[in-house]
């Protein structure tokens, strides 16, 4: 092992910038252009003129400002009472779609639309009336949810119709997948399925074939071609999950590892499909890394990745059960791994990590 | 008056008298004063950074304006060099710790990997810039400037604008701290 001052002698020889007479021509240009504009701008600043006009201006932004806090206060409290901006009410047969880069909702004659948060990585919207067609641009990293009467749809990237009425809501997937969650279960929807369900509470939705047509729910009864609806799993409330991660974390943070595994492993076992699998998954595998089971490090991120593979970590579970598998010592499984990460998420921010394990 | 970005001849004149005439408004004075410290600053940001990117340009330019700006605050007996290299650890300082921020903000370290086939000298400062970049940016700007840029302990603290006894006790801590996560003896 190299000594410290050793390593940092080096560093100094290697950290010497490789500063030409390009770079230094082009800093000086820069300097001397913005030392130009202070000094003018300086002189400028002291005429009488000059000086009015900044004085106007300080006003000018400060009652701006002022009117900016006064507006985002207001619509603040509108929001608070929900009255959410509308962004979608055509009229007649005028549409008028909302385009961003990674979504669009596109309304079928009248509909309602709010928008409840959009920063990126998380779009939730409100539909409480009318039919609109969505087309979500496909990105792991980021949850995308719209809420129709008491059920949610959550999706990942896929096109698909949402139509709510008084009586009932509608789901329906041209491409991709999306899951519908109500009260008591959740159902994975595929392309050219759909689901309707109805919004007051007390009524079972009707399968197929029953003497009521008009609703068509997730049921273990055999559905028709065209309407093919697969149940999941139950989830588990959240009085059983929560208290259990909670739990688990407080295991970990006193260094009680192998409860906090323990915990974790029952979690998993029991959570299935559930979107907070993945959650539990990751952190068991960090657990299994920190106690130097790298086996089971890798295994629980493996689990993880493949279990919930369009969740915001699968990229990074994929990319730990690779770094789990070389501290393992199953070189070739690490690398396969690292090369299935470098083909599922080209982007991904772990690529140079994976690239060192195939290539070290 | 010169025209900022021509070709100036090389000033073998002191500093001092660079400083003068540059107050007094001679630009050519002042572009003769810059280009002799450039290169040295650029390769103490290139250190404080533990990169040689566009970073290293932008926050050279900005300490070199920034001293245009003030030069008239640099007192009689202070050279012009140490002075010029503050301004520049300041800058550094300030772009270190809205790295730090924005790391700890998106839990994502930037992960120096050297290409295949490296020297063994690449995979280790490498490995060295890794355990800096953790560093609190109050820890490593001391630490980079006695260690690797070979400051003394006076000239650290004047740089980092702290005591004698925090320099010393900052450098002593990182030390430790890039050691153990080094594994260093």
């Amino acid at each position: 092992m190299a000594k410290l001052e050793d390593r940092a002698a080096r560093a100094k020889q290697e950290l010497t910038s490789a500063w030409d007479s390009t770079r230094e021509e082009r800093a000086l240009f820069n300097v001397m252009a913005a030392h130009k504009r202070a000094l003018s701008s300086a002189a400028g600043a002291t005429t009488g003129r000059h000086r009015l006009w900044r004085w106007f201006g300080g006003v000018g932004v400060a009652v701006a400002t002022v009117a900016l806090i006064l507006v985002a206060s207001r619509i603040g409290e509108q929001n608070k009472r929900g009255v959410a901006q509308i962004l979608v009410a055509p009229t007649g047969e005028s549409h008028l779609p909302v385009r961003t880069a990674v979504w669009q909702a596109l309304p079928i004659g009248v509909a309602r639309l709010y928008v409840e948060a959009d920063d990126g990585r998380r779009v939730r919207l409100r539909q409480p009336a009318g039919k609109v067609e969505y087309d979500v641009k496909p990105s792991p990293e980021r949850n995308f949810s719209v809420r129709a009467g008491d059920v949610e749809i959550r999706v990942r990237g896929t096109r698909f119709t949402v139509e709510s009425t008084d009586s009932w809501v509608e789901v329906r997937v041209s491409r991709g997948s999306v899951e519908v969650f109500e009260s008591t279960r959740n159902t994975l929807l595929r392309g050219g399925e759909f689901l309707r369900v109805p919004t007051w509470r007390g009524a079972d939705p009707v399968i197929p074939g029953a003497s009521d047509p008009r609703f068509i729910a997730p049921s273990p009864a055999p559905t028709s071609a065209s309407v093919r609806v697969r149940p999941h799993p139950a989830k588990p409330t959240a009085d059983i999950v929560e208290p259990a991660l909670l739990k688990a974390d407080q295991a970990r943070k006193s260094g009680d590892l192998s409860t906090a595994a323990k915990i974790l492993r029952g979690m998993a076992a029991r959570v299935g499909n559930d979107p907070r699998g993945a959650t539990i998954w990751f952190t068991l595998g960090r657990v299994e890394a920190q106690r130097g089971h790298y086996d089971a490090s890798a295994r629980a991120f493996d689990h993880g990745w493949r279990a919930h593979p369009d969740d915001p970590l699968a990229a990074d579970a994929l990319a730990e059960s690779a770094q789990s598998l070389r501290a393992a010592g199953r070189i070739d499984a690490a690398r396969a791994a690292a090369r299935r990460y470098l083909d599922r998420f080209a982007h991904g921010g772990q690529i140079h990590r994976m690239r060192a394990i195939i290539d070290p | 008056m010169s025209k900022p970005g021509s070709p100036m001849a090389p000033c073998a004149r002191p500093d001092e008298d660079l400083v003068a005439l540059a107050i007094g408004g001679d630009q050519r004075a002042l572009a003769a004063l810059f280009r002799a410290h450039m290169r040295h600053v650029a390769t103490v940001v290139c250190r404080l950074l533990g990169r040689d990117d566009g970073e290293v340009d932008d926050i050279v330019q900005q300490s070199f304006i920034q001293a245009a700006a003030r030069l008239t605050q640099l007192k009689a007996n202070d050279k012009f060099r140490p002075w010029v290299v503050s301004i520049a650890v300041r800058c550094c300082w300030k772009s270190l710790a809205k790295r730090r921020r924005w790391w700890r903000w998106t839990r994502d370290y930037e992960q120096m990997v050297p290409n295949a086939g490296a020297s063994i000298d690449a995979v280790q400062t490498a490995a060295l810039l890794g355990a800096l970049d953790r560093l609190p940016t109050d820890e490593r700007v001391p630490w980079v400037l006695h260690t690797v840029q070979g400051e003394t302990l006076p000239e650290v603290a004047r740089l980092c604008e702290i005591s004698l006894a925090t320099a010393k006790r900052r450098i002593a801590r990182a030390h430790a701290r890039v050691r153990r996560r080094l594994g260093d003896s």
